[in-house]
């Protein structure tokens, strides 16, 4: 029997990034193909209108792409974008609020919401949805991060710029405060 | 919620949840043609390059600088000259009216002056000189 043809493996997203930078397309839509709906969930977590959700993944990866000299593997690429969405998500509702389209308060998700996406979300989620906006940002990065995204303390930590320790303080006063809110 | 108690495992599972209905219905094959359009796009600008050097910002600033730093001191040494010509047109018309007598006081008094401030020397005896020779001596005295 002849040996079967071996089968290239996907590039990981450091070869991906590599072969951006050096002028390849289709590596740069392949990373967004693998990190865009992980974006999107956590923009949308984090209270991004879904109307504007497509929009704002396109400017994250804008960004990304941009500044991505600047990304050292400090911790995967996808949790460094996934900072960077929240970054743009903050501007969208600095935007939002300059027109007075929603108070400047950070509810920047839609309280009345597209009737699918809300008949679609239970009761339970949508507190939890009303509950994540009244966090502090970093709470509920770190949270978002943690809890939806899976990751471990010390990759968040290094995606936001503090240590292990405070993500761990952090995550926990939001899950306090969430849990209060829930009761 | 009917449960008023909710565990951390059940908090998780509920964030993971969270916004996946909105990532579903992403049209992440759209999304990606959007970046790489968006990107292309940029590249042609960069590719174009960068406007030359002397109309970047940095350059024009310290045009702008220069321009008015010269533009001050042109103003500047116009005033001064024009208040110096002016003095000594004036000095220059009123010696014309005075007598030798009162030319002679004036350079009396300039001598008192300049004595003070510096210390004597040879005296030269200005009753020795003629009118225009007081005169010459005071316009040399202006500068």
């Amino acid at each position: 029997m002849p040996p079967a043809e071996p089968v290239a493996a996907p590039a990981d997203d450091a070869e991906l990034i590599v072969a951006w930078q050096g002028g390849d397309e289709q590596a740069a839509a392949e990373l967004v193909r693998r990190h865009a709906r992980a974006l999107a969930r956590f923009l949308a977590g984090a209270g991004a209108p879904e109307a504007e959700l497509d929009d704002l993944v396109q400017e994250a990866f804008i960004r990304a792409f941009r500044a991505i000299a600047t990304f050292r593997g400090q911790c995967q690429f996808r949790t460094w974008l996934l900072t960077i969405g929240g970054n743009a998500l903050k501007d969208l509702g600095r935007r939002l609020a300059r027109r007075h389209v929603v108070p400047l308060d950070e509810g920047l998700a839609s309280r009345d919401g597209d009737p699918h996406q809300r008949a679609e979300a239970g009761e339970t989620e949508e507190r939890l949805q009303r509950g994540l906006e009244r966090l502090p940002r970093m709470q509920r990065e770190v949270f978002l991060l943690r809890a939806q995204q899976g990751l471990e303390y010390m990759e968040i930590a290094a995606a936001l710029d503090t240590s292990p320790g405070a993500a761990r303080v952090h995550y926990h006063h939001a899950v306090k405060r969430l849990k209060e809110w829930l009761k | 919620m009917t449960d008023d108690r909710m565990d951390d495992a059940r908090l998780e599972e509920l964030a993971r949840r969270l916004g996946a209905g909105a990532a579903e219905r992403l049209d992440v094959e759209r999304v990606a043609g959007a970046v790489v359009e968006r990107l292309r796009n940029e590249s042609k600008i960069v590719r174009r390059g960068p406007s030359p050097w002397w109309l970047q910002p940095k350059w024009l600033r310290v045009a702008a600088a220069v321009v008015l730093m010269v533009g001050v001191g042109l103003v500047i040494r116009w005033r001064l000259q024009s208040g110096s010509r002016q003095s000594a047109h004036y000095i220059a018309e009123e010696l014309q009216d005075l007598s030798t007598s009162q030319l002679r006081e004036v350079l009396g008094t300039l001598d008192e002056t300049l004595e003070a401030a510096s210390p004597p020397s040879s005296e030269d005896d200005l009753n020795d000189l003629t009118t225009e020779q007081l005169q010459s001596l005071l316009r040399s005295l202006e500068g």
